[in-house]
């Protein structure tokens, strides 16, 4: 199965690679978020205090249009259908989708996050690999929930409209406890500080991906 | 029923709909192992859905579908390795080379050497030559040979051509027709679905009318001629369209 | 090898497992349903405007607490009766479930709306502002949107048979998120009225006699309310789809007459 789960991510990474169509896209318009949220905000206060905010706020913008490419792309290719046909469980494919997203995402979120640091003069203090955690756990879960909505919304009607409807309401919480969590790392407290938050984010990763690889073979069926 | 004399696709009454539209209205037919079988039939008649069914990509409503004996819904990622499908879609990736996307095929299907597999099977379709260009690139007929190369790879049992002939230019699908010539041997099955008559029915030893989510018409080869065909297919679809 | 099965489930007589459900809704016969719940609404709006006492710090502007609380308490119960319809659904795949799904999430968002309108007809004379992002009203328009992401899925989700599938996983998933919705908006910032029913002090310790007996018949009044909703709801519901299921036959038969 993880042999398979490699193979898959692999493919999705090396297609993703060679053209590069939706990481361009992504890291763009996270440049372009992040460029008007400046401008939101008059005083230097201001945007140190909405940070965090701003930061996920970018992430999960850019995050459904990366999320809307890759299962749009799919579904017009027969890309996922060409999936379907091989001798793979339709949950180990939940994983592999999980996994391929979740380090498109990271690499945007990488991206976004150095420009971040420019625009809004962050002094890390050391707690880059805090931060990184918090990040990676988040994107985790908004990945979950991504693969399954992204999944359905692209079967629908309104396509990809869909996605930010299902996924905004239900990610809430994660989206919280992350600016929480970067709030405080930014800020130099340790993880420990906002531990409960921590293990929110862990249940919520947790619980969604497990629902998401029950159901993936419910969504994918006609 | 032994598997070896199990036919390769034995449908009954399978039914499909999609809300108030009914697709497959009690599809039955047989098909023994070896043997190549042509459906025809007009645009809405059913026959994509049903491809789509015996390729596990949909679920029929109810009915019996056994392929080789073993039921379709339980048969699950096993029977998926004796399947090869070709369809509208190419199920290849734009951005990956002929070599690439072949190559990831043959891994998810557990080939033994997939670097072989993959040269053998570009060698026998004539892709040879465009390993290493990007499928994005290719013309119709080309991504066309390499959607067949990706069916062939795992050396199926059964192979369901979905209106394999739609977009070819003359040339092209002369190429084709000579390929399934070639698969057209005792080991293997063949399911052919097209809406033109003149071409699909050559190397068939069955053919099949399906119209408004039915079959209604069968016959072995050699109890038709052309014209029969024609004028039979003419009075199936009016009925259906009535 | 099993015999196929009939085309259409909707038309053959109705299959054992939903019984239960069919008797939930018919157990008691309309008329007297409405009857009920008419009196029950009545005697709570009496209770509400004029049997309760008026609060000391808030004045009659507080009484939109029996009509709010209740409302928000139904919307919660019509999301858990939609849990669990989307659950039995998936397990049995039978269109029943999927129906009761569908009305009770309906309903529920009425409730919901409710629940959105009184919130700031109250907050506003009290707290002096129209809206506030405390927990309980977060988490409530959490639910509310939901809720509408629920209907949207239903209304653009594509053939039936496939909007079954993905309300029944959107419920699922919408519920369980209902707890950590709770925690996360709880430990973000707390403004609301700290809970006045159901508080350390056991089951209303803090309210006055008659205040709670006035909930509680605004809790009966809001739950029958809803019955007789969700039963009209889910007959049309069920209606729709043995319509439907008879343009297919009709569809099938036409082509039999030839």
């Amino acid at each position: 199965m993880w042999r398979k789960i490699f193979v898959l991510v692999q493919k999705d990474l090396l297609s993703e690679w060679t053209s590069k169509e939706i990481l361009s896209s992504t890291v763009f318009f996270s440049v372009l978020v992040l460029m008007v949220f400046n401008f939101g905000f008059e005083t230097v206060a201001d945007r140190m205090a909405a940070g965090p905010g701003i930061l996920w706020t970018t992430f999960l913008f850019a995050g459904i249009l990366g999320m809307n490419r890759l299962f749009l792309t799919e579904r017009e290719d027969g890309g996922i259908e060409g999936l379907m046909l091989c001798p793979i469980d339709r949950t180990t494919l939940y994983l592999a989708k999980w996994l391929s997203l979740l380090v498109i995402l990271s690499l945007t979120e990488i991206a976004t996050l150095a420009v971040f640091i420019l625009f809004f003069n962050i002094a890390l203090q050391g707690g880059l690999v805090a931060l990184i955690l918090v990040i990676v756990l988040g994107t985790a879960g908004l990945a979950a929930l991504g693969t399954t909505f992204a999944a359905m919304a692209v079967r629908t009607r309104t396509r990809e409209m869909m996605l930010p409807m299902l996924l905004i309401p239900i990610a809430v919480p994660l989206l919280m406890a992350a600016v929480k969590c970067t709030g405080a790392v930014l800020g130099g407290a340790t993880l420990a500080s906002v531990s409960s938050w921590i293990q929110l984010l862990i249940a919520f990763d947790v619980i969604f991906l497990a629902v998401g690889y029950m159901t993936f073979p419910t969504i994918l069926e006609e | 029923m032994s598997t070896q004399a199990a036919p390769a696709i034995e449908a009954r009454q399978v039914h499909k709909h999609f809300g108030h539209a009914v697709a497959l209205k009690g599809v039955d037919f047989t098909l023994p192992q070896g043997e190549s079988l042509t459906l025809f039939g007009p645009n809405g008649a059913g026959k994509t859905t049903l491809v789509r069914i015996l390729a596990t990509l949909a679920r029929a409503n109810s009915g019996e579908i056994r392929l080789f004996g073993q039921d379709l819904a339980e048969g699950g990622s096993n029977l998926r390795r004796r399947i090869g499908v070709v369809s509208h879609k190419s199920f290849l990736y734009g951005a990956l080379t002929a070599s690439q996307n072949l190559l990831f095929y043959a891994r998810m299907f557990d080939l033994a050497d997939p670097h072989r597999s993959v040269e053998e099977i570009l060698e026998r379709v004539g892709l040879a030559h465009r390993m290493h260009d990007a499928v994005g690139t290719f013309s119709r007929g080309l991504e066309q040979r390499c959607a067949i190369a990706r069916a062939l790879i795992h050396d199926p049992d059964l192979l369901l051509f979905d209106e394999p002939f739609t977009g070819l230019d003359p040339e092209a699908a002369d190429q084709l027709v000579g390929l399934l010539h070639q698969l057209h041997d005792s080991s293997r099955t063949v399911l052919l679905t097209s809406h033109d008559l003149n071409r699909g029915a050559e190397m068939a030893d069955q053919i099949a009318i399906l119209a408004s989510g039915r079959v209604v018409y069968q016959a072995r080869r050699d109890e038709f001629s052309g014209a029969d065909l024609a004028s039979l297919y003419r009075t199936a679809t009016q009925k259906g369209r009535a | 090898m099993a015999s196929s099965s009939p085309p259409d489930a909707n038309l053959q007589p109705q299959p054992p497992g939903t019984a239960r459900v069919d008797r939930a809704v018919s157990i008691v016969p309309a008329p007297a349903l409405i009857a009920l719940a008419a009196v029950a609404m009545v005697a709570s709006l009496y209770s509400a405007l004029l049997y309760a006492p008026t609060d000391s710090f808030q004045g009659n502007i507080q009484r939109i607490f029996y009509i709010h609380m209740p409302a928000a308490l139904t919307m919660y119960i019509a999301v858990t009766l939609l849990f669990f319809a989307s659950v039995l659904y998936l397990q049995k795949r039978d269109d029943r479930w999927d129906e009761v799904g569908a009305a009770a999430a309906e309903v529920g968002i009425l409730f919901g709306t409710v629940v959105m309108i009184t919130g700031p007809m109250w907050a506003r004379p009290v707290w002096g502002t129209w809206w506030t992002w405390d927990a309980k009203l977060t988490s409530t328009f959490i639910l509310w949107l939901i809720l509408i992401a629920y209907l949207m899925l239903r209304a653009y989700g594509g053939a039936p048979e496939q909007v079954a599938r993905f309300c029944a996983v959107l419920g699922i998933i919408g519920f369980l998120d209902l707890p950590i919705i709770h925690f996360s908006v709880m430990w973000w910032r707390t403004m609301h009225p700290q809970p006045v029913v159901l508080t350390e002090g056991g089951l209303g310790a803090n309210l006055p006699g008659s205040m709670l007996a006035t909930v509680a018949l605004g809790m009966l009044a809001a739950l029958l309310l809803f019955a007789v909703l969700f039963r009209y709801r889910l007959r049309v519901e069920r209606m729709s789809r043995r319509l439907m299921a008879m343009r297919r036959s009709l569809d099938f038969s036409q082509e039999e007459n030839l």
